[in-house]
């Protein structure tokens, strides 16, 4: 176990394409945190990070030898594990949502379950921000959670993400400010009476339309 | 304030959460909102506001605990992987060989031969389908001349260097071509909804081997059409441009084949996606392009997705790809340089 432990990541992907029996569970063990954190914040639900992160992982654990190097091994198990959690929450939303009076839909965006278990010592605002961020469409959550809460470069979201990094940069601020007006610390704005309160809808504000593309009034020209 | 500054621009929430952010950075639009913010009392005002906010944010997203993994999920995770399948062996897979679900039992190789051999793997238990039964969720569709352009640039400069937003997505930082009258009237609604999901087209085209490069270099000869990326539709409300982005919506589906249009459920297609992954036995591949197209004549899905390692490759997906026994409904697949 010793000189599992003194192996860098790549060494140990490789250990464990070769056979060793404990080399995965090491790497595991090594980034088990991150990852789960990842996993708990893009879906905002225990379970349901439980069961990506378990999907992931044996995705992973099963593909290791597609593994070549070019990128880092913690990016390699990024990518599976924004997958899974993507994939989850993509087909999760299909199910049947409620349709609210302004005609838009609960759980449009999928953050239904749960919030995530916090510590019993938890401070209230890590509660409240947790769950503004699972109020947040998927996409821009992610984006917030690789960059704001792990503090990864955007160049490497883009990668891990298959975007520009101008999308990233705009998912991130754009979601910062959805945050923003959750947490109270900015004033949601209306309009004519178009666009719902702030957090209600992933899916475009506004309208009556549900999934159809946003239709605003006039707008001036 | 009511929004409407001197100017005469209403004050566009998401697009200053863009510039704030660095978004627009390098494009005519960060000019543009520059120029507001330093003449227009209510832009000033509002981009004071904005920023203030942001830094509360920031300070909130910073002081969260640090998550560690729950003690049962961590021996939950750690027995799966012992009673985990092997890696498959060797590192060139064709598709459908070793597809094996994980954590069941192994299965012999089969050749790539027959597509649909490949399994997709278990997931959550998808809704029934059938029209009625569920909401169904439709993509949104990106105009593929956006996506295109992006490509063009992506292919060129590598992965890291594209134009801010011009790809997959967020038409946020879609820039310059916006019209800036157009600015909608608040709402830091925002977060201008990002549509979600895999970045999606319609091109109309029908592939062929040799063009399939297309798929990820450019491939829409029509114009760029402004906030049409598939987060647009949400993204910004902008009045004069949404009977553009409706327009390019209907003709953006109207290209779609018929025999695609189950793919279009939002569902329906990760199942498509996720059963590719599987077929090539590459969980971190990412997604970048999804053309509803034809190829050799047939309505077929082309994909275009980097692997775990960077290298990109482009799929043929035909209409039974993600569905219990279509597998990955491989039809043909490349790598493309």
């Amino acid at each position: 176990m010793t000189e599992l432990a003194d192996r860098d990541d790549t060494q140990l992907l490789r250990a464990h394409v070769d056979g060793d029996p404990d080399a995965f569970a090491e790497l595991f063990r090594r980034h088990r945190d991150r990852l789960w954190a990842v996993a708990v914040h893009t879906l905002g639900d225990r379970e349901d990070a439980a069961d990506a992160l378990q999907d992931a992982l044996l995705s992973a654990y099963r593909a290791a030898a597609r593994f070549r190097g070019q990128a880092a091994v913690t990016t390699w198990l990024h990518r599976i594990v924004v997958n899974a959690c993507l994939d989850r929450v993509r087909r999760r939303r299909a199910r049947p949502t409620v349709p609210l009076p302004d005609g838009t839909h609960a759980g449009a965006h999928g953050t239904g379950g749960a919030e995530p278990a916090a510590p019993i010592d938890d401070h209230d605002t890590a509660l409240m921000v947790r769950r503004a961020l699972a109020e947040l469409p998927v996409e821009q959550r992610t984006a917030i959670v690789l960059v704001d809460l792990h503090g990864y470069p955007v160049a490497e979201v883009a990668h891990l993400l298959g975007v520009a990094e101008g999308t990233v940069k705009s998912r991130c601020s754009r979601g910062r400010a959805r945050l923003a007006v959750l947490l109270g610390h900015l004033r949601p704005r209306r309009d004519t009476g178009h666009h719902p309160p702030v957090g209600n809808r992933g899916g475009g504000g506004s309208v009556p339309s549900g999934s159809g593309p946003v239709v605003t009034e006039g707008g001036a020209g | 304030m009511s929004g409407v500054g001197r100017s005469g621009a209403p004050v566009d929430w998401d697009l200053l959460a863009d510039h704030l952010g660095g978004a627009l950075d390098g494009t005519p639009e960060a000019t543009r909102v520059a120029h507001l913010i330093a003449t227009d009392a209510c832009w000033t005002e509002a981009a004071e506001e904005l920023s203030t906010a942001l830094d509360a944010v920031a300070a909130d997203l910073a002081a969260l605990p640090p998550s560690t993994i729950p003690g049962d999920v961590a021996a939950r995770l750690d027995a799966a992987l012992t009673g985990a399948v092997r890696p498959d062996a060797g590192a060139t897979r064709r598709p459908g060989v070793g597809a094996t679900p994980e954590g069941s039992a192994a299965r012999p190789d089969r050749r790539g031969g027959t597509p649909s051999s490949a399994r997709p793997p278990t997931h959550p238990p998808a809704r029934p389908g059938g029209p009625g039964r569920r909401t169904r969720r439709k993509l949104r569709w990106g105009a593929g001349a956006v996506v295109a352009a992006g490509l063009v640039a992506f292919a060129a400069v590598g992965l890291s260097s594209l134009p801010a937003g011009v790809v997959g997505g967020d038409d946020s930082a879609d820039t310059g071509a916006a019209a800036p009258e157009n600015a909608p009237a608040e709402a830091p609604l925002v977060g201008g909804d990002s549509a979600d999901g895999p970045p999606t087209s319609a091109s109309g085209l029908d592939y062929e081997r040799s063009t399939l490069a297309r798929a990820a270099h450019g491939n829409d000869a029509q114009p760029a059409a402004p906030g049409t990326g598939p987060d647009s539709a949400a993204e910004r409300e902008l009045g004069g441009e949404e009977n553009d982005r409706a327009t390019d919506d209907y003709s953006s589906a109207a290209k779609v084949p018929a025999a695609l249009d189950r793919l279009t459920d939002e569902a329906a297609l990760e199942s498509c996606l996720s059963a590719v992954r599987h077929a090539r036995g590459d969980p971190a591949a990412v997604v970048e392009v999804v053309d509803f197209a034809r190829f050799e004549g047939a309505p077929a899905l082309v994909i275009v997705f980097t692997d775990g390692d960077t290298v990109r490759r482009a799929w043929v997906a035909g209409p039974d790809c993600g569905t219990p026994t279509g597998g990955a409904d491989h039809l043909y697949d490349a790598e493309l340089r």
